[in-house]
């Protein structure tokens, strides 16, 4: 009875984390301070996870340049740290990085979506290009694509039509030479006729009917043939996808897998549902779709945060700031003809010199480009620091892609970053802040 | 506690049992229903007229201001429209000036002197889920409700504050309250298809079996309301619109207010339960839950 | 005493002209009700189906115990008129005043003959309290027609109309009553008429017991004579007492009691000569029974007829489900309703969006007004496109509330007549704007727009948004990445209701058009107009742009422009193509 809930909570509460951001660095912030009962609050926008796409990267390229992939990602963190980067995941031990996916992970099982991996392995996974990523863990519903894939089975990609991101035929012509026993199908969906164009979460929502997953069973199984397994794009259901494998896995016969498709995406759909639905029920108060237009600092260090609506302001009281609001995407960083800067606490950046030195000359620089390593610089409690390297605010921490140093696209290593520092922000926060504080104050 | 209470148009001639229901049931908390001279909250006008939305809306609040009573209201339409314009004449001075020169003329005027609440959030705020729960004498226990949010009084949040619009719970809290089940449904947060009735029929019942079957899917006895139109779609739309074959898949609607009164042992006469179209096979007859049947 | 009408000729024929107009013109309207078209599918309904219909609903009622109904609505609807004292205390007792004030002169002064000797048989029009209740009845008459004035007056406006009917509706009243007072006062100062009494009633045995009565008439019956010989003494005034109360008094009490004819008298005394000279007394007597004439014979086309219509349409809706219409009933009785509005404007005093009205000032919005036009609109008139448009209009804002039925002191279905009229205009081609802006789609709109914007010279862009411009804005919709967000959370295109209604253009293609500034391909576009207004991709959009509320002013701005489109007319760019 005492959840602090958006419709009503006490405005003179203070806070001891607010987490600015709600892309998985925040959310995961938000989940690993709630579960060492902090009392936490988010702001941010609606959509932050739907642009994932629902598979949990560690790390599989290093060093970018040379565009390596490792098949271990431990070992690809060991030659980072060996070659002495200032890549953040530097300041995080292996072991920690498994446990703060541990703890993400039961999370989400626990939630609903049941995610699978390999300890010390990174798992292959066909996207919808047909092409074939590396990553560290997957929703169950997409673990027997894995198999599928390892062993080779006959194997059958259905697609539906109408549905312009996912092509069974483009799966199965690029994999042909590697993959020969795959077949592609394309199928009606039911009770989508007649429709030129359909949207993969309408399927979703469709598919948690159990006439509708009958009807599509019927349209697929007496094409099975010889076929071990099914391969659909990632429509199946957003709240009960285990539930509607199983069923499609009993009607059909076979193992059934999902296979991602590009943001934003059903999994990431899920994912946001999970976060936004379950987070508040632990105690989390979200305020979304609000965003912080100011910050100030109360005498006693504590952070006072101006969240503006459209027609009520508010004022939160915290003790801590997690920044977590990613790079431009996120417009945690904002660039005009000066530069690039961080709007909310004006934060020093690691960034190149000057606007011409953004970018290489080549666009498709396998490197990279130097814009794409700017950010914020972080001490090893991430915290923001100034060219010094001191600490700006000894409670003030960043987290996810805002920092500086790394490169997430190339390197593949956005969801692990995420929640490795989120991590490591939360428990330096109540290893170094709260501890302090605490002491001080006895 | 004492409120004006805006009914909205369609509650005295098509569903004059949320209003009975309603007076049924605040009463015992010690809450005033006040009457006042309202006209329409302005939703239907929004389509074509902004402006008169606006006006219609703030009209109403202005009315309310002038009795310095704030407005409670049993139907998430008029919530959100009335939410709406007070969020516009807040936010555009020209607006708010215009209006103000309009309501002059009739001696009226809107300074946003008073608050506008949903009959939902009165329950779960106001009086608050213990002195609800206190006032239970015969829990629902068995009964599985889906709760059916309604749209406008849950989107936009940053207009309406009603709760979290990705993941509310008051209405499950206060269902809870009442002995029944709340069940976990895909589709609770869509739309009923009301909006929709006489403009495009088949869209708008599309948009109601879309959720009836998913409810009926969940393992709901009946859909629960909390809104004026919401419940007139679940239950006259879909009893008549619904043909021969297909009669045995519908899911029957009650009012929040029916259930919770039903709970806290009030007459059938205030609760109205005999009015709505379609009847709860386990409340059976005479409206209390059958004991053979769970 | 005056024997009836004078007996002359010509009032009788007058008379017997008026009763058979009178009775014509209530036979003719009757029929009329059968043969209006006051709903739809009138062509499937003949007139013999509609006398059927009412026949059965009248047997049925009658046999029913919904009977007993019937004396509830006579007694407390129709008589008391408990209907407008709801609304409106002074409207009630200007009513009353009216209703009652002149149904008793009808029966205890006009049909004297007829009713009030056989009810009391010493009757005689100048004994009391005959006397003075028929001078309190007329002012119980004028004391109404002044309240009707002041208010019409007072609330003079569209709320109120005043038209033709209740102007005359108020002179005729005025004319009658005041012509009446005027007989009265005028027979009251008249020598002659006093002379003539005297020649048929007086037992006065000479010239000096005339004389005394007289004087006493002079000064205490207010007669004005042309010349009393002998001074008006208290001694000879007494005498003319006696004398009076021996021989007048049995039939004619003191004019005083007659409390506005006598003051009236006294005014007129100045020119109580000459008017007796020409016989004034009788003129008055003419132009009072004439009018009343001239009133019996134009009632059934006034706003009289209502003294007939009102309580039947309160007996028949008084005793039937409002809710539940049957179409063949439903016509005649719909026609007679018709007849029985007065037009007092209480069911727009009440009206649930008469706010918008002071908006957007289209004045068929008001209930008053619709019932006004519903007349035209079945009387198969034909009615131009532009003002079936400002009809319709009225007629879809309305949000069937029932608050006008309610309130109406007549107890007129007024709902079922806003349903009956919304179908009527569906059938002419005026059905809800989100239902005629699919007749079609989006590109064909907008060479409509195009078509209509160059027959035109300007008044383009006359329909900006005043207060906000989300449309024309791009730091509004220019954010969007084209995620399909919020087409995946979108009911609207997720539901699949046939290929013709299929969502033609999602939600992430309307921000496309407006960033490529093609906003008019949007406007007639079918996501517009089939939005649920759910508010999913506003909420969902990652990018917080407020798509739903584009969507509205896009609603908003398509149907300023729609409106004013001939939707018959064939366009150029067709044409063209061709």
């Amino acid at each position: 009875m005492t959840l602090p809930k958006s419709h009503n909570y006490d405005p003179r509460h203070i806070f001891d984390v607010m987490v600015i951001g709600s892309g998985i660095a925040g959310m995961a912030a938000s989940l690993f301070a709630i579960n060492r009962k902090l009392s936490t609050v988010q702001a941010g926008s609606a959509g932050g996870t739907l642009f994932t796409s629902g598979l949990f990267d560690l790390i599989s390229v290093y060093p970018v340049g040379e565009k390596r992939l490792w098949e271990n990602p431990w070992e690809a963190l060991d030659a980072m740290r060996r070659d002495g980067t200032s890549h953040p995941y530097g300041r995080i031990s292996n072991e920690d990085i498994q446990v703060s996916f541990d703890e993400m992970i039961s999370f989400l099982g626990a939630s609903g979506m049941r995610l699978r991996f390999d300890q010390n392995r990174n798992l292959k996974v066909i996207t919808s290009m047909g092409t074939i990523k590396y990553t560290y863990c997957v929703p169950e519903s997409m673990w027997h694509g894995v198999e599928a894939y390892d062993t080779k089975a006959p194997c059958l990609i259905v697609d539906f039509k109408g549905l312009k991101e996912f092509s069974a035929r483009q799966v199965a012509t690029t994999l042909k030479g590697e993959w020969p026993a795959m077949r592609p199908l394309r199928v009606t969906f039911p009770g989508t006729a007649g429709h030129d164009e359909i949207y993969a979460v309408h399927l979703a929502q469709a598919l948690e009917l159990s006439e509708t997953r009958e009807a599509l069973a019927r349209l697929i199984k007496p094409e099975l043939g010889d076929a071990r397994f099914v391969g659909l794009p990632a429509v199946l259901g957003i709240k009960r996808t285990s539930l509607i494998v199983t069923h499609l896995a009993r009607l059909l016969g076979v193992p059934v897998f999902e296979i991602p498709m590009m943001p934003a995406s059903v999994p990431g759909f899920r994912l946001k549902e999970i976060f936004d639905s379950e987070l508040p029920q632990k105690g989390l108060l979200r305020l979304i779709d609000k965003r912080v237009v100011s910050v100030n600092r109360a005498d006693n260090g504590y952070f006072l945060l101006n969240i503006g609506g459209n027609d009520q302001s508010q004022i939160i009281q915290a003790k801590s700031v997690i920044l977590a609001t990613g790079r431009f995407m996120g417009k945690g960083l904002l660039s005009d003809r000066k530069g690039i800067f961080e709007p909310l606490f004006n934060l020093p950046l690691h960034q190149p010199s000057d606007r011409k030195s953004w970018h290489h000359e080549e666009l498709l620089n396998p490197a990279g480009h130097p814009i794409n390593s700017a950010g914020v610089e972080v001490d090893d409690c991430f915290r923001p620091i100034d060219g010094e390297g001191r600490p700006i605010y000894e409670n003030l921490f960043a987290a996810g892609t805002i920092l500086a140093h790394q490169d997430w696209m190339r390197m593949k290593c956005g969801s692990g970053l995420a929640i490795a520092t989120a991590y490591a922000a939360v428990n330096a926060f109540i290893e170094k802040y709260m501890n302090t504080s605490a002491r001080e104050s006895a | 506690m004492k409120f004006a209470f805006f009914k909205g148009c369609k509650i005295p001639y098509y569903l004059a049992q949320y209003e009975t229901s309603t007076r049924a049931v605040m009463k015992p908390f010690g809450v005033r229903l006040v009457d006042l001279d309202f006209n329409c909250c302005g939703y239907p006008n929004r389509d074509l007229y902004f402006e008169s939305f606006v006006y219609s809306a703030a009209r109403n609040l202005a009315l309310a201001e002038k009795k310095r009573l704030d407005i409670v209201t049993p139907c998430k339409c008029c919530y959100g429209s009335l939410k709406h314009a007070e969020h516009y004449m807040h936010e555009n001075e020209k607006l708010r000036r215009d209006v103000n020169t309009v309501l002059a003329r009739e001696g009226l005027s809107w300074k946003g002197s008073i608050k506008v609440h949903h009959l939902l959030t009165v329950l779960c705020d106001d009086i608050g889920l213990p002195a609800i729960y206190a006032s239970i004498v015969k829990p629902l226990g068995g009964l599985n409700v889906a709760a059916h949010y309604g749209c406008h009084a849950l989107r936009p949040s940053n207009v309406v504050h009603f709760d979290d619009p990705l993941a509310p719970s008051i209405f499950e809290d206060c269902i809870s309250a009442t002995g029944a089940k709340p069940v976990d449904w895909p589709r609770r947060l869509d739309c009923c298809g009301n909006p929709l009735l006489g403009k495009n029929n088949a869209l708008s019942l599309s948009l109601m079996r879309s959720k009836t079957s998913d409810a009926a899917e969940s393992g709901a006895d009946c859909i629960c309301t909390a809104c004026t139109y919401c419940q007139i779609q679940f239950d006259a739309v879909q009893s008549a619109e619904t043909p021969e074959p297909n009669r045995e898949s519908m899911v029957p609607a009650i009012l929040y207010t029916q259930l919770l009164g039903l709970s806290m042992g009030l007459p059938e006469r205030s609760l109205g339960i005999s009015k709505n179209t379609l009847s709860i096979e386990k409340l059976g007859p005479a409206w209390k839950l059958l004991p053979g049947a769970f | 005493m005056v024997k009836t009408l004078l007996e002359s000729t010509f009032l009788f024929v007058c008379l017997y002209i008026a009763l058979g107009i009178c009775a014509f013109g209530i036979l003719f309207r009757i029929v009329r009700w059968f043969a209006s078209d006051t709903g739809p599918r009138a062509a499937v309904i003949p007139a013999w189906k509609r006398v059927a219909a009412a026949a059965k609903g009248f047997i049925t009622t009658v046999f029913s115990i919904r009977f007993f109904l019937f004396f509830k609505v006579l007694f407390l609807d129709v008589l008391l008129q408990t209907r407008i004292v709801k609304t409106d205390l002074s409207r009630w007792i200007m009513h009353i005043c009216i209703f009652f004030g002149f149904m008793l002169l009808l029966l205890m002064h006009a049909l004297d003959e007829l009713v009030t000797k056989k009810l009391f048989p010493e009757y005689f029009s100048t004994l009391d309290p005959f006397q003075l209740l028929r001078n309190l009845f007329g002012l119980m008459v004028i004391i109404g027609v002044a309240i009707a004035i002041y208010r019409r007056v007072r609330h003079r406006g569209p709320m109120l109309a005043t038209r033709y009917a209740d102007r005359y509706a108020v002179i005729i009243l005025a004319v009658i009553m005041i012509s009446g007072y005027l007989v009265e006062a005028s027979k009251i100062v008249s020598e002659s008429v006093f002379n003539r009494m005297m020649k048929d009633f007086s037992s006065a045995s000479g010239p000096a017991d005339e004389d005394a009565i007289r004087a006493f008439w002079s000064s205490e019956y207010g007669t004005v004579f042309a010349d009393i010989k002998t001074p008006i003494t208290p001694d000879l005034v007494a005498k003319g007492k006696q004398l009076n109360d021996e021989s007048c008094a049995s039939c004619h009490v003191p004019t005083k009691s007659a409390f506005i004819s006598y003051p009236v008298s006294r005014a007129l005394r100045p020119v109580a000569m000459p008017m007796d000279r020409i016989k004034a007394d009788v003129i008055f007597y003419y132009i009072h029974v004439l009018a009343c004439f001239a009133g019996l014979a134009y009632l059934p086309f006034s706003k009289f007829f209502h003294i007939i219509t009102d309580p039947l349409t309160m007996i028949v809706n008084g005793m039937s489900d409002k809710k539940k219409v049957n179409q063949a009933g439903a016509m005649p009785r719909r026609a007679m309703e018709l007849d029985a509005c007065t037009n007092c404007g209480t069911c727009s005093r009440y009206c649930s969006v008469a706010p918008v009205f002071q908006m957007i000032g289209n004045e068929e919005i008001l209930p008053s007004r619709k019932i006004s036009m519903i007349s035209s609109l079945c009387s198969g008139k034909t009615i131009k496109a532009d003002e079936l448009r400002e009809i319709s209009e009225g007629a879809f804002i309305c949000t069937s509330c029932f608050k006008c039925t309610e309130v109406c002191p007549t107890g007129i279905n007024l709902q079922d007549q806003w349903f009956a009229q919304k179908d009527l205009l569906a059938e002419k081609g005026y059905p809800l704007p989100h239902v005629w802006v699919k007749e079609f789609n989006a590109s064909e709109w907008s060479d409509r727009i195009r078509a209509g914007e160059s027959s035109r010279t300007r008044d383009v862009d006359t329909i900006k948004g005043r207060y906000y411009n989300l449309t024309a804005d791009s730091d509004v919709f220019a954010p969007c990445i084209q995620c399909q967000t919020c087409t995946n959370v979108c009911p609207v295109v997720a539901a699949h209701t046939g290929r013709k209604d299929a969502v033609d253009i999602t939600p992430q293609k309307i921000m496309n058009l407006l960033r490529l500034g093609l906003n008019d391909l949007a406007l007639g576009s079918r996501m517009v107009w089939d939005c649920t207004t759910c508010y999913q991709c506003q909420e969902n959009c990652p990018q917080g742009i407020p798509v739903t509320d584009i969507i509205y002013e896009l609603k908003n701005k398509a149907y300023g422009k729609f409106k004013n489109i001939d939707r018959t007319a064939d366009i150029d760019s067709k044409d063209d193509a061709s």
